[in-house]
């Protein structure tokens, strides 16, 4: 079961993209548009935009196989107090499972994806100096929906902590 | 196989200062992401990641010696796949310089220099470029 | 995806702006290389960066002289005080440049910043604080995005490091660049030339400044020589009355002598004169009558006896106030302050005091001249007479000629000492008025005499000189002014 404080960190993160692997062992980097935690804080389903890698299924299909790694902000267990935006962004966790179902995304998805895109836009706008233009396409309406059930978690803070694995 | 090259218009997003995503898969099978802050052009065949805190991309690495990258040009909706087969690991000459001079400078500034150390530049043969437009928001 | 080729219209644009932009480099080269001012080129450069090619914020760093430390000395752009700002070699992008002396672009660099510092905050929060440095500011802008740095070097040397910064997120171009590191290579040159000639300016201006207080210098030099020498001269003083004395000293077994001569005598008659008057007394006594007195041969005799003695008494006494008299001319202790004496009877007061060394054999012969009185210090002129002659009865070995001239000439008058002895060879007569030079023998002069002559003399305003031919004998030369000014 995913902490519950992880799962708050997920609502409120930013970036999101996967990794899978083919039937060669050759990974594969795929955007991650936005997720949801599954009710039973077992599962979280990935959405990905409309030019998703054409690879992505044939991997999954193949061995199963799926890394997701997100990006946050001060919402994370380890957001500072009072918060720091400087850095507080860099809060990072990888969840790793097998493929269990996939879907077209819905319009609840693409709400969910319109709300990271927003905030998105709040955190590197100023940051990077990306435009608005540029934000809202990468955050377009979603079209794949992918649940896995998460197997393992590990702390991917930049850090001496790194790579220290989550109790679930 | 073909010799794959970088095209000059990539060189520019790869030092744009926006982070990559690694993916590495270890010899059992299990992907890995990660992302990392700066890929270094090193020739038009060629390109080279830090050696410093991502200990599970280099152990996936040394048992599976390939590697994609994603390098993103947010302003012209695109982004850059790049597929790689890990070639040698250098902790000196003139690449390894380049990239320790580049790491000195922010580590210092900011009280790192102890920590904040390259241990070996990864250099890495370029197997696929892919280029993905996703055009502007409809 | 095939790549989109130029066309002819993009290839003129990049033509024409490549042409300006080599137009205007050439123009801020020549500008820079123009002047010899720092704050001029200084001003160029940055004004070229800001005003020609659109980068705002800009520094110039110079190593100081530990070379551990960067300070900036121009900057434009940056609000508040940059002036003086240091930044240590190896600390951030402009201390990193100097320490590789490489080129260095960046950008980004506040999400790299953000980065690092999230790496920072996990090792506190996880207690390894203790790994970390102090941050250290550097001087420049606080939230820099993209930055260009380039070492100033001359030939392999590095003087400073030139700094272009941005606030916005774009990158500095590989052009841009080019153009920076164009600028500044000539900047660096511009500004060494230009610190060399300054450095030329302040030394010529430091050597324009001694130049000026040489006088006050040499004015204190001369009053601290003045009273170095007014102290050796107090010290020859002291010589002179030493050596005066050791003179005197030897004189003292000769002047015994005289004056036991003529005390002998009288000492002699006093016996006589007791005897003589005894019989006077016994014969007048005796006789009855003056008659009988008259006739009295014994008593004629005894009153001749006394006559005489009286005659050799009065001849004793004489010698002995002619000598002390001489003593006293000799010494002339009462006479320390300068006065108009007469030479010759210097010379007169020590041949007599040497009379007991020339009369064993020693003949001299005067010819003086038609002096007159000269302005001296009579008891140091005294002194020389005594020591040339001294050494001239020396010379002789008791047995010659010793002959004295004395002549008047123009303002001064010349005095010769001429012996007839040994003579003194080449060597020893080229260091002969050298101090502590003697060929006596030790125990025997001072070593003092010739060199004291030398210097009373010369404190006389005159000269003194020796020709001497071996076999033949020495002849010594004064010269004194009458009245020395």
């Amino acid at each position: 079961m995913i902490p519950e404080e992880i799962v708050t960190f997920l609502e409120g993160a930013t970036v999101g993209f996967a990794a899978t692997r083919d039937a060669h062992l050759v990974p594969h980097i795929h955007f991650v548009a936005g997720w949801i935690v599954g009710d039973d804080r077992k599962t979280i389903t990935c959405f990905f935009p409309p030019n998703y890698s054409k690879v992505l299924m044939p991997s999954l299909q193949d061995n199963g196989q799926f890394a997701l790694t997100v990006l946050g902000s001060t919402s994370g267990p380890k957001a500072s107090k009072p918060p720091r935006p400087d850095v507080d962004f860099h809060e990072c966790y990888q969840f790793k499972g097998d493929y269990a179902t996939s879907r077209l995304a819905n319009a609840a998805d693409a709400a969910v994806v319109e709300r990271k895109g927003e905030s998105f836009r709040k955190l590197f706008v100023p940051l990077f100096g990306f435009s608005e233009e540029a934000c809202a396409a990468r955050f377009k309406k979603p079209a794949l929906a992918m649940t896995f059930p998460v197997r393992d978690i590990f702390d991917q803070t930049p850090g001496p902590g790194a790579g220290r694995r989550v109790e679930t | 196989m073909g010799e794959v090259r970088l095209p000059d218009e990539i060189r520019p997003v790869m030092e744009n200062g926006i982070p990559a995503q690694v993916g590495t898969c270890s010899a059992d099978g299990t992907p890995n992401a990660t992302d990392i802050s700066r890929v270094y052009y090193v020739d038009s065949e060629h390109l080279a990641l830090s050696n410093q805190f991502f200990s599970k991309t280099i152990r996936n690495i040394r048992e599976n010696p390939r590697a994609c990258v994603n390098l993103n040009d947010l302003e012209a909706f695109t982004c850059w796949v790049v597929h790689l087969e890990f070639d040698r690991s250098e902790t000196d000459g003139p690449i390894f310089d380049a990239m320790d001079m580049q790491i000195e400078a922010i580590a210092s500034m900011t009280g790192m220099s102890n920590v904040f150390k390259l241990k070996a530049a990864d250099i890495y043969r370029v197997t696929s470029v892919e280029k993905i437009e996703y055009g502007p928001a409809s | 995806m095939a790549k989109k080729q130029p066309t002819a219209e993009d290839l003129a644009a990049e033509l024409d702006q490549k042409s300006a932009e080599i137009r205007i480099l050439q123009r801020v080269s020549s500008a820079i290389n123009a002047t010899l001012d720092l704050e001029e080129i200084y001003g160029i450069v940055l004004g070229t960066m800001d005003e020609i090619f659109g980068f705002h914020h800009s520094l110039i760093l110079l190593l100081d002289e530990s070379g551990e430390t960067l300070t900036v000395v121009a900057s434009r752009g940056y609000e508040g005080q940059t002036l003086g700002g240091q930044v240590r070699v190896g600390t951030g992008l402009i201390g990193v440049v100097a320490k590789k002396r490489r080129l260095m672009r960046l950008s980004n660099l506040g999400s790299q910043r953000g980065y690092i510092a999230a790496i920072r905050k996990q090792m506190e929060e996880a207690g390894r604080s203790g790994e970390l440095e102090e941050a250290a500011p550097v001087p420049g802008l606080p939230n820099v995005e993209s930055q260009i740095g380039i070492p100033l070097l001359i030939k392999d040397n590095l003087i400073g490091v030139f700094s272009v910064e941005s606030a916005e997120q774009k990158m500095f171009s590989d052009r841009e660049e080019t153009l920076v590191a164009i600028v500044a290579n000539q900047a660096a040159s511009a500004i060494h030339n230009a610190r060399l000639y300054r450095a030329e300016e302040q030394r010529r201006q430091e050597l324009a400044e001694l130049n000026e207080t040489l006088e006050d210098r040499v004015r204190a030099r001369t009053a601290e020589l003045e009273r170095a020498n007014r102290e050796l001269r107090d010290m020859q003083t002291q010589l002179v009355q030493t050596e005066k004395m050791a003179s005197l000293g030897m004189l003292v077994a000769g002047v015994a002598h005289e004056i036991n001569t003529p005390i002998g005598a009288i000492a002699a008659n006093t016996d006589l004169v007791r005897r003589a008057t005894e019989i006077v007394r016994q014969r007048i006594e005796d006789k009855g009558s003056l008659a009988e007195l008259a006739g009295d041969s014994r008593l004629r005799q005894a009153v001749e006896t006394l006559r005489q003695a009286s005659q050799t008494e009065q001849l004793a006494c004489e010698r002995v106030t002619s000598i002390v008299k001489s003593l006293r001319n000799f010494a002339r202790l009462d006479e320390s302050e300068e006065k108009l004496v007469d030479l010759h009877e210097g010379i007169e007061s020590t041949l007599t005091l040497l009379r007991h060394e020339l009369k064993k054999g020693v003949e001299v012969v005067k010819h003086y001249g038609d002096l007159p009185q000269v302005l001296c210090f009579p008891s140091q002129l005294n002194q020389v007479f005594m020591n040339l002659l001294n050494n001239a009865i020396s010379a002789t070995g008791g047995k010659g000629t010793i002959t004295i001239t004395t002549a008047r000439d123009g303002d001064g008058v010349v005095l010769r000492f001429a012996d007839t002895g040994g003579g003194i060879s080449p060597q020893n007569l080229k260091r002969i008025f050298d101090p502590g030079f003697t060929t006596k023998g030790v125990g025997v002069g001072t070593g003092l005499g010739l060199s004291i002559c030398y210097r009373i003399i010369q404190h006389h305003q005159g000269t003194i000189e020796v020709s001497s031919e071996v076999d033949k004998g020495t002849e010594f030369t004064l010269r004194l002014p009458i009245q020395p000014h």
